[in-house]
């Protein structure tokens, strides 16, 4: 039987989680190292393939093989070439891996620390476009996992805070999810195990990666003090592996001193927590205006906020509990593991997704009483032709239909005119946005298609359009011309791409390490 | 049953497109004030139903069950005594009189009872009553043209209240046409007595078939129907309504219930026979603006001031950029040129082309010598300018500064300070220059004069102010980094990057 499964698809680290027999999630571990969080890494060297912490070994000598960060490619149409050991959008090239592919293989990875992964909840961050969910579906198929949803990360970790005995978990709480790649703030509600979702913004490249990049960059510096020359950074990944574990021991300790090869030999130099904390200013000046735009656009002030709750490594480094602690006026919740609270969350999601009668009767009592209420996280729009009366001037221009937090599953029907007189089709656009957007330019235009209207009409045809948002992420959009009752109807499933098959078949070819 | 008289509002109607923009598009018919429709409530009855039931609440009398009973006794023997007139034109007198005895014994009935509670609840009904009667005294359809702002953009609305005053002979015509009745606004300038101006209309849906400013509906209409309460009936956005001059100005609204059919020349009626009544209403107006006819007088000069701005963005950092030059033939080309090849009139097309090469050749010679007064074209542009024109001008300005795909300090500094000089709304000018920067390859950020520059921050702003300003980009920039256009987003990036130095910068 087909296990309840959740998986972390994370930047720099993966892990897997299945509800066990009470239905308590349980993060499965590796069976080489037995270690339950995997680095998202990967070793290829043509058919072999090594995933996890073991890839990490050959970024001294192999650095080129071995990719990391793919989360981050994900919306992008890139490929990893191999031969130049970077993400480009020269698709001529051989020997190149799509984002798809890459995370396809860590899921490959996840699935064998178990038996009978078939379906799974993978998590997403909460402002992942569109385009990346997709890949993000992509990777699931070729690593042979029907998934069950997708979920946003911040949503699956407040489910598992709002699930665990032992931790007080209530009122209007604030997740903070702090990755090593992306960051999410989200507010919701929490009052037994009944999750409501009132927002979330996040950056999608913001991460405890960009605080190792900030260190490379101290270390280069140190270097160029001493030695007149530089180290290259950019291109050389062993100087972002020394830069996390400078991170990780400065989030113990006020300094460290490591050495680093160069042109000139070896160095030994000091890094400081002081200058640490310096470097990263400028990302610490994005988490706090993103709390802020998340507090405005959910009516929040600090003093109505119950708890903070921690998500995510990046969230060990100190300066982030003293800014917390700061701005909301009290300390975070302490004592969960922030690596595995996604994770967790994701697998108690599959399980309310799970057809009663594969669960247990435990596992049954221990879901009975949890509950998610989620939120659109983008603004969902048409293009239409609107008059801009300050410019005198008709423009196409981005109509919201539905509005960004919207209580899942929601419903909106809008009406519009037809423009010409003998209009015979009409360009059905639906279009995604972070932003309140107008300007067609800022929106994300994620399916266009065209309703055949009848012949030899007059101008001013009604149209009603009405988009349908479930709790899943689905949307149905439905075009109806009133006169004539034809519809077209749209199901925006995140759906797999074209050359899904190609990719599939050169992954099903590499065996996972 | 008590008919009252109605709440209604419009749903506005769509039109035909101007620009042609999209052979396969929709028209969404003024967003905004369907939101306004939405956020008063007056979009609760169907567009063309005048009629709204004030209902008498039965609940409300809980307590007094059988005081209730006598009550609706008297009810129905009132209703009994003027049923027949009732049923045949629904007089609105013989309700008023049944209601005021209702009223009545409501009143003497609560006299008699001392308990507050219930005394109130009466009274709720008394007072309720009592607008009823009030609504029953408006008399015949009199309106009233009044400025509103919604969502910071000003509109007119010409509200009405009152009965719909058709003659009895009306209603034979108005039941043929399926009790429909034609209403159409216009507008006129009447500041000179002898000499009455219909007001011109561009704009669909605010314009007749002769390019005058008019809004038209068809709407249900019995006898007995009106408005109980001032009711918008149409809206012009403030834009549109644009005198033949500037200055002080009487402009006469005129309201008229015509037959369907019904043909207007000039914003009169063409037959007399298809009119069934009109009212009208006075708005003084202080018009700051050029009218349209000093508009069409100062056109070929603002077009000129125009481009003499376009060109100093161009010479902005005191070298021609070359780019710029062509983005302002283009312009010229698309206002000027244009307009004299459609009207085939090949002797004009000409000379503007030759009078427009020599502008250029002068104004860069006037640039290159520190000759040319921007503060005294900024000056005339606002005096012989309107709005739009005036946004149009920034449009040709932002296109000429980002079109060598770089936006330097000596460019936005210009277009910040000319933004400012032209009164245009400067967060409706952030935005265009978002867009400006957001399609173009670099912004100059190399030094602190610079990072000021691009968020438009004035001398006299507080850091905290800036502070504001700059979370208020971050937001916009940070959503752009999931665009699926990759310039856009990698600008975002840039941006956002920006947003939070600057934010370290100043300490926020």
């Amino acid at each position: 039987m087909s296990k309840v499964i959740g998986i972390d698809l994370g930047t720099t680290f993966s892990a897997i989680a299945s509800l066990d027999d009470l239905g308590n999630p349980e993060v499965l571990a590796s069976i080489e190292d037995n270690r339950k969080i995997t680095a998202s890494a990967i070793y290829i060297n043509g058919n072999n393939v090594i995933v996890g912490d073991k890839a990490l070994n050959y970024i001294k000598d192999e650095s080129k093989k071995v990719i990391l960060q793919t989360k981050r490619e994900m919306e992008n149409d890139v490929v990893y070439s191999v031969d130049q050991g970077k993400w480009t959008d020269d698709k001529d090239l051989v020997d190149v891996y799509t984002p798809a592919q890459v995370s396809s293989l860590i899921l490959k990875k996840l699935k064998d620390y178990t038996t009978d992964v078939k379906k799974a909840v993978i998590t997403v961050p909460a402002m992942f476009a569109e385009k990346a969910r997709q890949a993000t579906l992509d990777a699931a198929k070729m690593a042979d996992i029907e998934v069950i949803e997708l979920i946003n990360e911040p949503t699956a970790a407040v489910l598992h805070y709002a699930s665990l005995p032992g931790v007080e978990v209530g009122g209007r709480v604030m997740i903070f999810d702090l990755g090593g790649g992306t960051f999410d703030v989200t507010f919701a509600e929490v009052k037994n195990k009944k999750v409501d979702v009132l927002t979330s913004r996040g950056d999608k490249y913001l991460g405890g990666r960009d605080f190792d990049k900030e260190i490379t960059k101290l270390m280069k510096k140190k270097y160029h003090d001493i030695h007149k020359v530089d180290i290259d950074i950019d291109n050389n990944k062993e100087y972002m592996q020394k830069a996390e574990e400078v991170k990780k021991i400065l989030s113990v300790k006020n300094k460290t001193s490591l050495s680093i090869d160069g042109p000139k030999g070896a160095q030994q130099i000091e890094i400081t927590l002081e200058e640490f904390e310096e470097s990263i200013q400028t990302y610490i000046e994005k988490i706090k205006m993103l709390i802020e735009e998340a507090m405005e656009a959910s009516g929040m002030k600090p003093s109505r906020i119950n708890q903070t709750l921690l998500v995510g490594g990046s969230t060990r480094i100190p300066l982030i509990t003293k800014i917390l602690t700061n701005i909301m006026g009290k300390p975070p919740v302490k004592g969960v593991n922030v690596d595995e609270a996604v994770v967790c969350g994701a697998a108690i999601y599959a399980g309310l997704k799970t057809e009663k009668k594969i669960l247990n009767t435990e596992q049954q009592a221990a879901l009975k009483d949890v509950n998610l209420t989620d939120v659109c996280n983008f603004y969902m729009g048409t293009l239409a032709l609107v008059r801009d009366h300050l410019t005198n001037r008709d423009v196409i221009a981005n109509t919201i239909i539905i509005e960004r937090d919207s209580k899942l599953p929601v419903s909106i029907t809008k009406r519009l005119y037809t423009v010409h007189e003998g209009q015979e089709t009409l360009e059905c656009s639906v279009t995604q946005s972070e932003g309140p957007e107008e300007n067609k330019e800022f929106v994300n235009i994620i399916h266009q298609e065209d309703l055949k209207l009848p012949k030899d009409r007059p101008a001013k045809q009604p149209i009603d359009i009405t988009y349908s948002y479930d709790e899943s992420g689905k949307m149905h959009c439905m075009f109806t011309d009133v006169e004539s009752g034809n519809s077209h109807e749209i199901e925006l499933t995140p759906e797999t791409t074209q050359a899904l098959d190609k990719y599939r078949k050169q992954v099903e070819e590499i065996s996972v390490e | 049953m008590k008919f009252v008289f109605s709440l209604i509002f419009i749903i506005f109607l769509s039109s035909t497109n101007i620009n042609a923009a999209d052979t396969n598009t929709l028209k969404f018919d003024n967003e905004q004030l369907n939101e306004f429709i939405k956020k008063n409530n007056l979009n609760k009855i169907r567009p063309n139903k005048f009629k709204k039931e004030k209902k008498f609440d039965i609940r409300k009398l809980k307590p007094f069950i059988f005081l209730g009973i006598i009550i609706i006794g008297v009810i129905v023997s009132l209703n009994n005594e003027s049923s027949e007139q009732e049923n045949n034109t629904k007089s609105k007198k013989s309700k008023n009189r049944n209601q005021s005895r209702i009223d009545e014994f409501i009143d003497k009935s609560n006299k008699k009872n001392t308990d507050k509670q219930r005394k109130d609840e009466f009274s709720y009904d008394d007072e309720d009553y009592k607008d009823y009667e009030d609504e029953l005294e408006t008399g015949d359809l009199k309106i009233m043209v009044e400025e509103k702002i919604d969502e910071n953009k000003p509109f007119y609305f010409v509200s009405a209240i009152g009965n719909l005053n058709f003659k009895d002979k009306d209603f034979k015509s108005i039941e043929k046409e399926n009790n429909q009745v034609k209403f159409t606004v216009y507008a006129f300038d009447v500041t000179d007595k002898e000499k009455e101006v219909a007001l011109q209309g561009l704009t669909e849906p605010f314009k007749d078939e002769n390019y005058l400013l008019s809004s038209t509906r068809n709407m249900e209409a019995e006898p007995g129907y009106g408005y109980f309460e001032w009711t918008p009936i149409f809206i012009f956005p403030k834009s549109l309504v644009i005198p033949p001059y500037r200055g002080e100005r009487k402009i006469k609204f005129v309201v008229s219930a015509t037959k369907i059919n019904a043909k207007f020349e000039q914003g009169k009626i063409v037959n007399e026979k298809d009119f069934y009544f009109l009212t009208e209403s006075m708005l003084n107006l202080n018009f700051q603006d050029p009218g349209y006819l000093e508009e069409d007088k100062y056109e070929d000069e603002v077009n000129e001031k125009i481009v003499q701005l376009g060109l100093a963005v161009a010479y902005s950092e005191n070298k021609i950029n070359q780019k710029g030059v062509e983005a302002i033939k283009t312009w010229i080309n698309q206002k000027v040129i244009w307009k004299h090849y459609f009207a085939e009139n090949t002797e004009e097309e000409n000379e503007n082309k030759i009078k427009y090469s020599f502008l250029l050749k002068n104004t860069y010679e006037l640039l290159k010598n520190k000759k040319l007064s921007l503060s005294e074209i900024v000056k005339e542009l606002n005096y012989k300018s309107n709005t739009s024109k005036r946004y149009d001008a920034m449009n040709l300005l932002l296109n000429v500064a980002g079109s060598d795909e770089r936006l330097s300090t000596e460019e936005d500094k210009l277009l910040n300070k000319t933004a400012r000089a032209l009164e245009l709304d400067m967060d409706r000018f952030q935005q265009m220059k978002t867009s400006t920067i957001a399609n173009i390859d670099t912004i100059d950020d190399t030094n602190e004069e610079s990072e000021d520059t691009i968020f438009n921050f004035s001398p006299d702003m507080t850091n905290e102010e800036k502070c504001k300003k700059l979370r208020q980009e971050y937001t916009r920039w940070n959503r752009q980094t999931n665009n699926s256009n990759e310039k856009i987003r990698n600008q975002a990036k840039k941006m956002v990057e920006l947003t939070a130095n600057l934010r370290k910068k100043y300490n926020c």
